[in-house]
């Protein structure tokens, strides 16, 4: 894709003043009498009017979003305003700052007061959390550029078992405390680092980032939407917001007939079949199944606090500082040769690291102290992390072992990204849209006259 | 109501020439797609190096030309393979960028025709037939709980397994995985049972000069350099020694405005850190008055692993940790004092001993402190009957009794450290008093120029003077330099270099030996060889081997300046501060 | 199924209400925080030339085939060297733009006479890589007058720069964008 061409501005460095103050002069520079110094060309970035461009799509499109989901009903456009979301946020503005990276930027902001968080990326991450509470998973429907690329490869999706779904449905929410927990600290934003699809966007990227997104595009063929489903940790929080959507997807535009053709309409697995009320008998089981769950909750996000606790060591050694310190520590103790002689050794990132350490006058001490104050931060990062993925596991239990009532089927909100597919498999939309006869529908649902996922 | 398609036909629609093309489109695109994949992986396989010329083959030709310059048509090889490269690396960058777009635009129609294709021929509904409703939710969120148990036992089994696969991050500690907080900032904080091999203090472990170590170097010459591991200048002067725990060695250095410690890396020898202190209005408003010999950094600091405390002539005293880092300062006041202050703080477990000596006995004045080692807090004050000093606490333990042994004119006095109280006092001295006493073989070796040497016992109570004084002699009397105490002889020196020997117990003066040299370092003792440093401007230093009958130089070595401090003994290496570098002694292949 | 009774019809109320509560707490909350502490200006990556080392990491580490980063010059600080470390392998056989002679992989550095004995040396952007070595030769024995700066027109403004994450000195910061270069020179008055 093209980068819109900025302008050339010109930073010009006249040679007036050629025999000013120079911090290393070896060689004062020369004093010409009819040559002009050449000028130091620099292009600044895409402006800043860029940010409010994105920001007024964010908007528009959450808004566009909504009403083709949810008041006209409209696959074909969720659809154009998919590809159009993919050209745009994707392919032109190449992926960053997207909502799901910013959950890192707004962490990291919240706990070092130093660090930069401008308004575009604080917008980013709020009016899709607020759209959720209105609308649901509107951004997922047609607005992220992750969910696009997989909205428009699935091909054959298969039908991924309930009860896996479940555990599997975990995972975003353990990698989102993981993501937020490194972010926080500084270590690294592990949510950039797997993103699947920026390198596509931007034609290049290290080839492990490359393989990952091939996978992900690959395995999205047969399985819907695997990242958002099983990874992303944006749709995590998005999930839990859409659960108190005021306006929801409604499979059915006015009423159930129960005649179960949308069952499998659903390439995500949101779709939920409608109750059917348990014998009396395991009632006081199910109750002390409810009191078990609850009582573990506690037990759970204090036995995960504890164990999170000891990752502080592994986690450390994802990071910067600490890989240093620890490289210094060892040439101290006389266990690795020192960097003295760069040109005598193979350079690595670690002598190189060393060597940039040495070269910048800052004390061992000062290392040592923030490596340490960064372990200290680690253990507690860890811990919390360990304690959020027990109360994740033990509300995921509780959650199980309450029974829900549901007279018909029903798009799960927290699973549901209003793609809009299941519309067409209900013969009462049929007959809102006129293409089925009010009174045969019943009984003589001729099986070509429905409508499958027919726009490309 | 009851569900209504019963009998959906299950065929699909029929195959159209459309579907057909739609098909064959996708299938010209996914081979497309592959096709350039392929080309792009295997491109990118072909990439060596991190920029275009770093390729073997050209660098064996680039040295084949630095050989022989004159070669014209080795040059012109070069040349052509140079540009040869450069034009392959930006072609192949080109490539890369084409590749992608046309992978992208195969992508692209590849799932467009199969959308078609499937939009075309869709998969229609096929509910199973109506079965009777029967509770699914049940057996299906008890199949959940079990995934939902199952992910929990792998998440944790991962999380354990990395925390059990992870090795400690410092390296010293392979065998305990966790480490604690403070994992860098204490790198050197060794096991108490350390204590005895390291060189905490004024005089090393207990006060006696001696050296845990029986590996220190005999030789060394500053002229050629051999035997000298390496030097370092020192900052600011100071006529502190040095002070070794782990691989940290540890100085101060003063000036009349400026008071500073410096932490070493006994290794490489490297000024690790320098931390500045500040002082308070009250120790820096005017600096005290001091002699050149004695100068505003004369106290050697005292370490207890953990923390540095250092002492100026201003009254100040500071703990620092081994990162630099000023954990606590505060003033004692500016000690009236003739020369300048010089006495060491010293270290016992929690509490730091200062042996505050000052104007005359008269003006009481004087005064031992114990503060608390952790907040700098005063422990307990005794105030002493003595005027001005030089000599340093010596903390010694005797019979299962703990004693704080100060020294000034006239009184020996021993205290209870763990507050302050009197234990008994021996009346021995006379004049200006600046020898550090030694306890070795139960009698502490104590006096001064100007009144005799003595021999005391420390079992004493109250008075002892009359009961616990074992010997007492009269020659060779030193003034500055504290004795030594070798196989049960006691060697003192004068500082104008006449060693005289006693036997220790007996008090028996033995024999004299003259350096004709000026003296003011206290020796040490390492493997039975006693260690003399002078004031020599060549630095004339001395390896001696004594006995009854005499004393046998083994060696005359240079250290290059001056040395008025003790060496400090550490794993075959002795740490020594000159005039104006601190050295480190040993062999290169040695330890 | 439209239901029209008075407790769902108060249920509903009330939902509405706390949703409406619940949205305008989150976007006041970013308000607040975006008031307080966020920045109008959005922020990119540039490296400050003061610390860094010129390890060549920023050639191979960057997500771009070819890196963001180049080397700039600073003409001001330069001292137009005949025998420049920037330019010139450290032997070379002859002061002259032979190709066996030029440190730069690329060969973007043009070399031109001035006066003597003065060499003008600029920097043909499209060729370079910001592999460094130039910078670290000029570094070394030179005025230090060229130096590596992120070329935001290549630069795509990676929320975690790849270069940034490994740089071994630190030199990666983010920078407001309407300053975006943190030059060399910059300190020198003009």
């Amino acid at each position: 894709m093209t980068r819109i061409s900025s302008v050339v501005f010109i930073f010009v460095i006249w040679a007036a003043s050629a025999g000013a103050a120079v911090a290393i002069e070896r060689f004062p520079p020369p004093d010409f009498t009819d040559h002009e110094l050449p000028t130091t060309q620099v292009v600044p970035p895409r402006a800043d009017a860029w940010q409010i461009a994105d920001a007024w799509f964010l908007v528009t499109g959450l808004g566009l979003a909504g009403y083709f989901a949810l008041v006209r009903r409209s696959r074909a456009g969720l659809l154009t305003l998919t590809v159009a979301s993919l050209v745009w946020l994707g392919f032109f503005r190449e992926g960053c700052v997207c909502p799901i990276g910013a959950i890192q930027n707004v962490a990291r902001g919240l706990a070092d007061p130093t660090y930069p968080v401008p308004y575009g990326v604080i917008a980013f991450f709020t009016l899709p959390l607020v759209a959720a509470i209105f609308f649901g998973r509107a951004f997922c429907a047609a607005v992220c550029p992750l969910g696009a690329v997989q909205e428009l490869v699935v091909l054959r999706p298969v039908r991924v078992p309930r009860w896996l779904e479940h555990a599997l449905g975990l995972i975003p929410y353990i990698y989102l405390g993981a993501g937020v927990a490194l972010a926080a600290t500084g270590t690294v934003f592990v949510i950039c680092r797997y993103d699947p699809f920026v390198g596509f966007f931007r034609f290049g990227a290290p080839v492990g980032m490359l393989v990952f997104g091939g996978l992900v595009l690959v395995l999205g063929m047969f399985v819907g939407r695997p990242y958002c489903r099983y990874l992303c940790p944006y749709g995590a929080i998005l999930g839990v917001l859409a659960k108190l959507a005021r306006w929801r997807v409604r499979i059915t535009p006015d009423e159930c007939i129960q005649c179960r053709l949308c069952e499998d309409a659903c390439p995500y697995g949101a779709i939920e079949p409608p109750t059917v009320a348990p014998r009396a008998a395991t009632r006081p089981v199910a109750r002390r199944r409810l009191v078990y769950a609850l009582v573990a909750l506690p037990v759970l996000v204090a036995a995960g606090g504890w164990l999170g606790r000891q990752l502080d060591v592994p986690l450390a050694r994802l990071d910067f500082t600490v890989r240093l310190a620890q490289r210094i520590r060892a040439e101290e103790q006389g266990l690795i040769a020192p960097v003295t002689d760069p040109d005598a050794q193979v350079e690595t990132e670690e002598t190189r690291a060393v060597d940039a350490f040495r070269s910048s006058g800052r004390t061992d001490g000062d290392l040592y102290a923030e490596a340490d104050m960064q372990v200290a931060r680690l253990g507690t990062a860890g811990m919390l992390l360990g304690a959020w993925t027990g109360l994740v596991i033990g509300a995921k239990l509780v959650h199980l072992s309450i029974r829900r009532r549901r007279t018909d089927y029903t798009a799960e909100p927290s699973r549901c990204v209003a793609c809009g597919r299941c519309y067409r498999y209900c013969p009462r939309e049929q007959v809102r849209l006129g293409l089925l006869q009010e009174e045969g529908f019943a009984t003589a649902a001729a099986p070509g006259d429905i409508q499958g996922d027919r726009r490309p | 109501m009851t569900p209504a398609p019963q009998q959906i036909d299950p065929t699909r629609r029929p195959v159209t020439a459309g579907y057909v093309s739609a098909v064959a489109t996708a299938a010209v695109a996914g081979l497309f797609s592959l096709v350039v994949c392929a080309l792009m992986a295997a491109d990118f396989a072909r990439r060596e190096g991190a920029d275009p010329l770093d390729v073997p083959a050209f660098k064996v030709l680039k040295q084949q030309l630095a050989q022989s310059p004159r070669d014209a048509a080795l040059k012109e090889e070069v040349r052509q393979q140079d540009l040869d490269l450069r034009e392959g690396y930006f072609r192949r960058l080109e490539f890369a960028h084409v590749g992608g777009h046309l992978l992208l635009l195969g992508v692209a129609v590849l799932v467009i025709s199969a959308k078609t294709a499937s939009a075309l021929r869709p998969r229609l509904p096929m509910p199973g037939p109506a079965e009777p409703p029967r509770d699914r939710q049940t057996p299906l969120a008890r199949k959940a709980r079990w995934a939902v148990g199952g992910f929990m036992l792998l998440v944790a089994a991962s999380a354990a397994g990395w925390i059990a696969g992870t090795p400690a991050l410092l390296a010293e500690k392979t065998g305990n995985k966790r480490s604690p907080a403070t994992a860098f900032a204490a790198p050197t904080a060794q096991p108490p049972a350390d204590r005895t091999k390291q060189w905490p203090g004024f005089r090393g472990p207990d006060g006696s000069s001696r050296s845990a170590f029986d590996n220190a170097p005999t030789e060394w010459d500053a002229t050629d350099g051999r035997g000298i591991l390496w030097k370092t200048p020192v900052p600011l002067e100071g006529n502190g020694s040095p002070v070794v725990w782990a691989n940290r060695v540890f100085l101060t250095g003063a000036t009349a405005e400026r008071r500073e410690v410096y932490a070493f890396d006994a290794v490489s020898g490297k000024l690790l850190w320098t931390t500045p202190l500040r002082g308070t209005p009250a120790s820096t408003a005017k600096p005290p008055e001091v002699m050149d010999d004695t100068g505003f950094a004369a106290p050697t600091p005292a370490t207890d692993g953990q923390r540095m405390f250092v002492a100026f002539a201003n009254g100040d005293v500071a703990a620092v940790d081994f990162d630099g880092k000023v954990l606590w300062e505060r003033s004692l006041g500016i000690p009236e004092n003739s020369y300048g202050h010089a006495s060491s703080p010293a270290v016992d477990g929690e509490r730091l001993i200062i042996q505050f000596d000052q104007a005359a006995a008269s003006d009481a004045k004087s005064k031992l402190l114990a503060l608390d080692a952790a907040t700098g807090k005063t422990l307990w004050e005794t105030p002493r009957p003595v005027p001005n000093s030089w000599s340093t606490p010596l903390v010694i333990e005797h019979d299962g009794r703990r004693q704080i042994v100060a020294a000034g004119d006239p009184w020996v006095i021993a205290y209870d450290p763990a507050d302050g109280r009197e234990l008994w006092r021996v009346k021995c001295l006379t004049g200006d008093h600046g020898i550090t006493p030694v306890f070795v073989g139960g009698l502490l070796q104590v006096g001064n120029e100007y009144s005799q040497w003595s021999a005391l016992r420390v079992d004493g109570q109250g008075d002892a003077t009359e009961t616990h004084v074992a010997w007492s002699g009269e020659d060779g009397l030193p003034d500055t330099v504290s004795p030594v105490v070798v196989n049960d002889l006691l060697l003192l020196m004068t500082s104008f270099g006449v060693m005289t020997c006693y036997d220790a117990t007996a008090g028996e003066m033995l024999w004299e030996e003259e350096f004709e040299v000026d003296v003011s370092s206290s020796p040490g003792v390492a493997a039975g060889r006693v260690y003399l440093f002078s004031k020599d401007e060549e630095g004339k230093s001395w390896v001696l081997e004594v006995s009854r009958e005499g004393c046998n130089r083994v060696a005359e070595n240079r250290l290059g300046e001056p040395c008025v401090t003790s060496p400090a003994f550490g794993d075959g290496r002795i740490y020594v501060r000159g005039k104006g570098h601190l050295f480190c002694l040993g062999e290169k292949d040695g330890k | 199924m439209p239901d029209d009774s008075p407790n769902v019809n108060r249920r509903r109320f009330v939902g509405d209400g706390l949703r409406a509560v619940g949205a305008a707490g989150l976007l006041g909350a970013a308000g607040a925080w975006a008031g307080r502490r966020g920045q109008a200006t959005d922020m990119r990556w540039q490296i400050d030339p003061d610390k860094c080392v010129a390890c060549g990491q920023c050639a191979t580490h960057c997500v771009l085939d070819k890196s963001a980063v180049v080397c700039k010059h600073a003409f001001v600080m330069c001292g137009y060297c005949d025998l420049c470390t920037g330019y010139f392998e450290p032997q070379p056989l002859a002061l002259d733009s032979g190709a066996e002679n030029q440190l730069c992989p690329t060969g973007a550095i043009v070399r031109r006479f001035v006066e003597d004995p003065y060499f003008e040396y600029t920097i043909d952007e499209q060729l370079c890589i910001g592999c460094g070595k130039c910078v670290k030769g000029c570094n070394a024995f030179g005025n230090g007058s060229l130096y590596l700066q992120v070329d935001h027109a290549r630069c795509v403004n990676c929320n975690e720069c790849a270069i940034a994450r490994d740089c071994p000195s630190e030199a990666f910061c983010r920078v407001r964008a309407d300053e975006p270069y943190l030059r060399k020179d910059r300190n020198l008055g003009q």
